[in-house]
């Protein structure tokens, strides 16, 4: 299995932080500050800004205080992914309190939480190395390289009419990969 | 923005390097301080029963191989169990396997010798504080255990604690054993895998409260 782009740059930057390089440090805690923002913003809503915040704080300053807890030989999404997601489930079960619609939510939000897709911004290639050839192209070349519909459709000789179904597809297929129910029945 | 930024900042000026193995050899370190607090509380408890009966080189070597490997298994889980994606992997399977080994052993001793010896080889003069002494001389070991887990991320507080305590509950079985007096291989398999087991749960309890991050 071929390691994904995530895992190779997070991993190293991790070793180089664990051996006390800042600048790598700091570099990693960015990006993961970013992947987190994103992804709590989307599932806690607009009017969560603060908790999101909160969350991301929280979890980087567990990532810092227990790096000991990595171990060099095993992947780094991995260990990240589950500190992230146990900071979420505490959240809710503290912040989120008696209330059982709250704690239902939290259940909801955690099971939804992916490892695929909280690094998805940064593994852009490997999901659409689970595509079809034909669906893999049109997608790097309309949504990645910003062709229109009508161009694409010439290079790979095909209609557009064709070219925007082929698009979709592909689209809603990544969707599923990433957890999003966002299929019409 | 800027106050994540300041927060991040903060966070890379108190960046120290962590070794390799780091975790490990503060695991080894819980482990010893455990070894040597149950060595403690049995140099103790010896003051208490001077006289020592005898007691027969199969037995000695049973109890003492018996608990090494309930205590080898529940530290690899334990380190296992102390990282936020770890699984304790195939502890309960290796636990099983050598109780089921003790508990063949036992059946055969029980074949081997005759009806009216089988009080003392099951009950033995001990069973009633047998467990108990071994969860007071784990108690060393749990609380270094513990010491380990809560500077760790276990994502599992309830199992972490168990493991904490069934591993407790093996160094203080082993180091029980030195000096147990007992010479039933029933006894082992019932009141050692009994008292270890006690551990397992006590800890499963103060886990579950007191390991959360």
């Amino acid at each position: 299995m071929t390691k994904s782009v995530s895992e190779q740059l997070l991993k190293g930057l991790m070793l180089l932080s664990l051996d006390g390089d800042e600048a790598a440090y700091r570099r990693l805690l960015v990006i993961l500050r970013d992947l987190l923002l994103a992804f709590y913003r989307r599932r806690l809503g607009s009017d969560a800004d603060r908790d999101a915040e909160d969350l991301v704080q929280e979890v980087l300053l567990a990532v810092h205080g227990r790096r000991i807890t990595y171990d060099r030989e095993r992947p780094f999404t991995a260990w990240f992914f589950q500190i992230a997601k146990y900071k979420l489930i505490d959240h809710f079960r503290a912040n989120g309190g008696k209330r059982d619609v709250e704690i239902a939510l939290g259940d909801e939000i955690a099971a939804e939480f992916r490892e695929e897709a909280l690094f998805a911004h940064l593994d852009v290639d490997r999901l659409l190395d689970q595509l079809p050839a034909k669906q893999r192209e049109l997608l790097r070349q309309v949504k990645i390289a910003g062709k229109t519909t009508a161009e694409a459709a010439i290079e790979t000789g095909q209609s557009e009419a064709m070219v925007r179904v082929s698009i979709h597809r592909g689209m809603r297929a990544i969707g599923r990969k990433l957890g999003f129910a966002n299929d019409e029945k | 923005m800027t106050k994540n930024d300041e927060f991040i900042e903060a966070l890379v000026s108190d960046l120290t390097p962590v070794r390799p193995h780091a975790l490990r050899m503060r695991l080894a370190l819980a482990i010893v301080v455990g070894v040597v607090g149950a060595a403690v509380a049995l140099l103790i408890s010896l003051t208490f029963r001077p006289h020592l009966h005898h007691v027969t080189v199969a037995a000695f070597w049973v109890k003492f191989l018996y608990t090494v490997i309930l205590m080898s298994a529940t530290v690899v889980a334990l380190e296992r169990v102390a990282r936020p994606e770890g699984s304790i992997g195939r502890m309960v399977q290796v636990l099983a396997l050598a109780f089921g080994v003790v508990v063949l052993l036992a059946i055969v001793q029980l074949g081997l010798s005759p009806a009216s010896s089988y009080p003392g080889l099951i009950i033995g003069f001990s069973a009633s504080f047998c467990p108990f002494l071994i969860v007071a001389f784990g108690i060393p070991s749990f609380c270094a255990n513990m010491w380990f887990l809560r500077r760790a991320a276990p994502t599992r507080p309830a199992l972490a604690g168990f493991v904490a305590g069934a591993c407790a509950g093996g160094v203080g079985g082993w180091v029980y054993s030195w000096a147990c007096v007992e010479n039933g291989i029933p006894f082992i398999a019932i009141w050692y895998t009994l008292g270890i087991l006690l551990s397992g749960v006590v800890g499963s309890l103060v886990g579950k409260v007191s390991l959360r991050w």
